[in-house]
């Protein structure tokens, strides 16, 4: 085993941002902007996003109900191609399609499902993030 | 006519603007070195309206600005 690599956070006020890219089966890559967000369950991706990269949104995988600040919403779940965060391509990661609300300045949410799939540990002071152990 | 510009240059040229960006050099933390202005926009969500002519290209959406001070996040 060797340790996980550790990635630099851009910080905007009490906030972390990240990039991520996402890419389509037909060559398109859409880089965004992605808050590093330990609140959230899933990752969460724009409708519009996913949805020029070829995804159903009205016939995703499954739909689930979001907790969200103004209430509970009903949001597809689908299998973006290929997602490309903190220096892990996974093939067909399941995202949740929905638009934050205008003036978040990010695009996305970078969730639990993605760092506990690869052990984050976040250092808030520091800005900084590592994932866990990887077999040699 | 569009160029490819330096994102120093792009954030001259659009402060506080979201702008949609055909991507030439990316550093190792994804984030824009050089690319081509396709479309800027104060409105976020015209920016969005674009990426389905973009099929097949490799491009960012970024906000030109600073989130401001007395913005508060809770999602």
């Amino acid at each position: 085993m060797k340790p996980g690599k550790l990635y630099r956070l851009h910080r905007q006020g009490n906030l972390l941002i990240l990039h991520a890219a996402v890419g389509g089966t037909d060559g398109s890559v859409l880089i965004l902007r992605l808050l590093l967000d330990t609140g959230a369950s899933y990752t969460m991706l724009p409708v519009e996003a996913v949805e020029a990269l070829g995804c159903d949104t009205h016939h995703p995988l499954h739909r689930i109900r979001i907790i969200a600040a103004n209430g509970v919403i009903i949001a597809p779940v689908v299998a973006v191609p290929w997602f490309h965060c903190l220096g892990q391509r996974m093939e067909k990661w399941p995202v949740v399609a929905h638009t934050l609300p205008p003036g978040t300045f990010v695009d996305g949410l970078l969730g639990m499902d993605f760092l506990t799939h690869f052990q984050a540990t976040i250092a808030v002071d520091r800005a900084e993030v590592t994932l866990g152990s990887v077999a040699t | 006519m569009s160029q490819v510009m330096s994102v120093e240059t792009i954030k001259e040229q659009h402060a506080g603007e979201w702008v949609l960006i055909a991507y030439t050099e990316l550093d190792e933390e994804m984030c824009v070195i050089r690319g081509e202005v396709l479309a800027h926009s104060r409105d976020r969500d015209e920016i969005y309206r674009q990426l389905p002519t973009v099929k097949g290209r490799q491009v960012a959406v970024e906000y030109m600005g600073e989130v401001p001070e007395d913005l508060a996040v809770v999602l």
